[in-house]
């Protein structure tokens, strides 16, 4: 069959990404398996299974997988919860101060979650937390009461940390359906609570599924919470498993991290490929449509308050008593109750210490080249991903698509260690475009989905004019297709952006000295009890993400201003 | 400039089956006509002038616009969108939500290079002819429908194309401007005198438009007419049935009176009906089209039954009646009649012979 030149143009186009997606995702994850059964880094071969003989006959393996099977389930069942119950508040309640809901979406992107473990570690360690000293005051126990340092602990920062994700999931799904169905279950006899219970939540169950399967999916890969709370404590989940075996000691055994890796991973990517087949089941429930309902708000009642101050219980749990003991401890030589005495201490040593350190500046030179110049790259390569998987439409993009989407599956701690094994042998390893590289790969479903969605926006019809128009294919792009996405190329870098600012989980494995970067350096000052260099640092890092957020938003408006589009 | 379309054949795979969107049509469009592709959704008119557009690849056949070939699979020729010279209406409209009035309908000649001053002009010009001077920089979001249509038609003609594609443009209007905007648009394209194929599946829009129309149904084109060739004489049932409503009488001709007219026999009675050339005995349909009934007037022949049901839809009365026990027939009925007939009256409808046709099929 003889080819068009339009059609074939159109395939190498697509091979190439393909080949450039394979090469960012499947090939740190092929280099990851290969490592497994091999001696020592660097070099593949020869075959042994010394490896995984090593771990899985570890005695205290098993007690590792249960760790993480209560922390994965617990913090998701936690989070889903909630997100649950903040989305129904939300959308289909008369709770007061419903503009206080719109900023949830926006913490994870602010917050690293490295810092949320410090902060809560500063308020509810057990010797001088903020919060178990206050109660010792207060009700005269001799020690405790509240220990973080524990599983208990990190599901319940975990749990937090993830309400966000479970509440877009839901919140969309509880706006999407008709308020006829609910309607017609009051006309029916059953009350507010019955309705909401037999009618609403079957209704929205497929949300409610992927969201926990969301939560799941990020527990498993949980690395900064772990790290921070449960070391000390000694409880570990196969995430700080791993890292012990590549941070402690004096040889970092590459090949049995990744025979644990390749474990994690391939639970990953079962739990990636059921929540596929659940969402696109969820699809197929023709209820939840894309139709703009309004939604059916009901009257709380007597209830209203009281659940209001829950909520904002909630949104100071989640930011403000974080937020405020980073600011409050960055002023401190050690934690301290407020008072005069923390009044007489303050001190400017943590900002001045962290400010000189000279390794703090690099990390901060490397975390903002990082941030630009990844987000950047990121967009780039996403912009054109996207565009093929939403407008072409074959089988070819169908597997790119599934490429893109794999990525969602890797844990950073554990692909990072594919990218280790991947770039040893070249000159990358060891410097910033290691970290720059795997970045980009590891995150790059994070930049594709927006655009999608935002090119899946446009009519076909605005592009085929574009042609009939007489613009070539790549000038109606330029002229047309380019510009109408652009508030989607803003939400996408300022996702990627933020997101590479707090990267934790990837950069632990790869950054060396030259290529520190500021998530690791906090994790150390931790490691070394440091919280007022930690929360200094972490202020500076809080700082940077918002100026990148704030920065992106207002240049966003400003063109889509321009561009009539808002 | 003629347009000219020799057996495409265009296939979609889906993941179970294969369907022909387009089987083999063939047709010719004379210079400065208006061709309307009509059929119901999914017969394969909008693939069939997403073809000619060089918006989608048909899989075999050749599509020639005057004289230059555009597509042929066979002689490897492959025009692209932007070289075909054409200009096209979407369905959407297809306005450029970043850009100004301005701006969409300068696009086709600003991409050509043409001078600015020109461009100016020209834009102008074209904006006075769809009565939208003065909304130059009017953002295009900011626009009715209506508007939206108009900015759509010049920028489709700003460029001078020869020939002209509409891909129901008149759908996303609302019934009223819809009417109006169907004169406005058969004035504007006989003024213009171009060549222009237009997509619909709105048989009353396809009549009011078009000097020919082509049925389509299940990627094939079914009937070729004038409009009023294909209301009055259409002999395919499908096409009879879609061009406009119609009772289809199953009888059987016993004879011919002296007038020539064909007398079928149906359980209610003998009809005359006009029908050349078939032997005795042959089982015919007779269609009778609703608006030919009336309840006065001499000569024609005389159904009577029993009124099923009567509405008032405010132009006329629809009222089916019961003629047998097997045969109910849809009349409209105009509203000069002083009261509508009730279900369980006994009613006598008239027709005239001539609007009583038998089918050859």
């Amino acid at each position: 069959m003889v080819q068009s030149p339009a059609r074939l143009g159109r395939e190498i186009f697509i091979w190439g990404l393909i080949l450039l997606v394979s090469l960012l995702t499947v090939g740190p994850a092929v280099m990851l398996l290969l490592g497994s059964f091999s001696q020592r880094l660097g070099r593949i071969g020869p075959f042994t299974i010394a490896k995984y003989l090593a771990v899985y006959t570890d005695p205290s393996f098993p007690r590792v997988l249960l760790n993480t099977l209560i922390f994965v389930l617990s913090s998701s069942t936690l989070a889903t919860v909630l997100g649950t119950a903040l989305a129904y508040l939300n959308v289909r309640t008369d709770i007061p101060l419903k503009g206080l809901f719109q900023v949830l979406p926006l913490i994870p992107m602010m917050f690293p979650h490295v810092l949320f473990a410090a902060a809560w570690i500063m308020l509810l360690n057990p010797t001088n937390g903020l919060i178990n000293v206050w109660l010792r005051t207060f009700t005269g126990v001799k020690e405790g009461p509240l220990n973080i340092y524990s599983l208990g602990g990190m599901i319940f920062l975990e749990g937090l940390l993830d309400v966000p994700v479970t509440f877009m999931v839901v919140a969309p799904a509880m706006y999407s359906f008709d308020p006829a169905l609910e309607e017609a279950g009051r006309v029916g006899g059953a009350s507010q609570g019955q309705v909401l219970w037999r009618v609403t939540l079957p209704l929205v169950r497929p949300a409610l599924l992927s969201a926990f399967m969301l939560a799941v999916i990020r527990g498993l890969a949980a690395f900064a919470v772990p790290q921070m709370v449960g070391i000390p404590g000694r409880v570990q989940i196969l995430t700080t498993y791993i890292y012990r075996l590549i941070s402690i000691g004096w040889s970092p055994d590459y090949g049995r991290a990744a025979a644990v890796g390749v474990l994690v991973l391939a639970t990953a990517l079962v739990l990636v490929y059921l929540y596929r087949y659940l969402t696109a089941e969820g699809e197929r429930f023709v209820t939840v449509t894309g139709k703009g309902y309004r939604p059916r708000v009901s009257r709380l009642g007597w209830a209203r308050y009281p659940l209001f101050f829950g909520v904002l219980l909630f949104f100071l749990v989640l930011i403000v008593f974080p937020l405020a003991v980073l600011v409050y401890m960055s002023f401190l030589p050690y934690v301290v109750a407020p008072g005069s005495k923390a009044l007489s201490l303050f001190t400017l040593d943590n900002w001045r210490y962290v400010l000189s350190d000279p390794i703090a500046g690099r990390a901060l030179r490397n975390t903002v080249f990082l941030a630009l110049v990844g987000a950047t790259l990121g967009v780039l390569v996403s912009l054109f991903v996207a565009y093929a998987v939403t407008k072409v439409r074959s089988r070819l993009t169908s597997v790119l698509d599934s490429l893109t989407f794999v990525s969602y599956a890797f844990p950073g701690l554990v692909i990072g260690i594919g990218f280790m094994w991947f770039l040893v042998r070249t000159p990358l390893y060891g410097t910033i475009w290691a970290l720059l590289l795997a970045f980009v790969g590891t995150y790059l479903p994070y930049g594709v989905r927006p655009l999608g969605s935002a090119f899946f926006q446009i009519h076909r019809d605005l592009e085929d004019s574009g042609r009939v128009c007489g613009a070539s294919f790549l000038g109606t792009f330029r002229r047309i297709v380019v510009p109408l996405v652009i508030p989607g190329v803003f939400s996408a870098w300022i996702l990627l952006a933020a997101m590479f600012v707090r990267e934790l989980s990837v950069a632990a494995v790869l950054a060396r000295p030259g290529s520190e970067v500021l998530s690791v350096q906090v994790l150390k000052y931790a490691y070394d009890g440091l919280w007022g260099r930690v929360s200094a640092l972490g202020m500076i890092m809080i700082g940077l993400s918002t100026l990148l957020v704030v920065g992106a938003s207002v240049l966003r408006r400003q063109l889509s201003r321009g561009l009539y589009l808002d | 400039m003629e347009v000219e379309v020799t057996r495409v054949t265009k296939v979609f795979r889906t993941k179970t089956e294969r369907v022909r969107a387009l089987d083999e049509v063939s047709f010719l469009c004379p210079s400065g006509k208006v061709l309307t592709l009509l059929g119901p959704s999914g017969c394969g008119k909008t693939t069939l002038l997403r073809c000619i557009a060089g918006l989608e690849e048909p899989d075999s056949g050749e599509i020639r616009l005057g004289e230059r070939l555009v597509w042929s699979k066979e002689k490897g020729v492959s025009v692209p969108p932007e070289r075909r010279g054409i200009g096209m209406v979407f369905q959407s409209y297809a306005i450029w939500p970043h850009m100004t009035v301005f701006e969409n309908v300068a696009f086709p000649l600003r991409v050509k290079r043409v001078p600015r001053q020109e461009i100016a002009k020209r834009v102008r010009a074209v904006l006075e002819m769809v009565q939208l001077s003065g909304f130059e920089n009017r953002p295009a979001t900011r626009l009715s429908g209506g508007q939206q249509q108009r900015v759509a038609l010049a920028r489709a003609l700003v460029s001078e194309p020869k020939v002209l594609l509409f891909d129901e443009p008149l759908s996303n209007l609302d019934a009223k401007l819809r009417e109006a905007t169907r004169h406005e648009l058969r004035a504007f394209l006989s003024h213009l005198k171009i060549t222009a194929i237009y997509v619909t599946h709105d048989r009353a829009e396809a009549l009011a438009i078009s000097d020919e129309i082509a049925v389509m149904n299940q990627g094939k084109i079914v009937a070729r007419g004038t409009p009023k060739e294909l209301y009055f004489f259409a002999e395919d049932p499908f096409v009879v049935d879609f061009i406009g409503r119609a009772n289809f009488l199953k009888g059987t001709l016993v004879g011919y009176n002296q007038e020539g007219f064909a007398q079928v026999r149906f359980p209610f009675g003998v009809l005359r009906c006009v029908g050349q050339g078939f032997p005795l005995g042959t089982e015919v349909t007779v269609i009778i089209r609703p608006e030919s009934f009336s309840l006065s007037g001499e000569g024609g022949n005389v159904l009577s039954g029993r009124v099923i049901s009567a509405i008032f839809t405010g132009e006329d009365y629809e009222v089916r009646v019961s003629l047998d026990e097997n045969t109910v027939v849809l009349a409209k009925l105009e509203a000069t009649v002083p009261a509508i007939p009730q279900p369980g009256e006994e009613i006598e409808l008239r027709v005239m012979p001539q609007w009583c046709r038998v089918l050859r099929a």
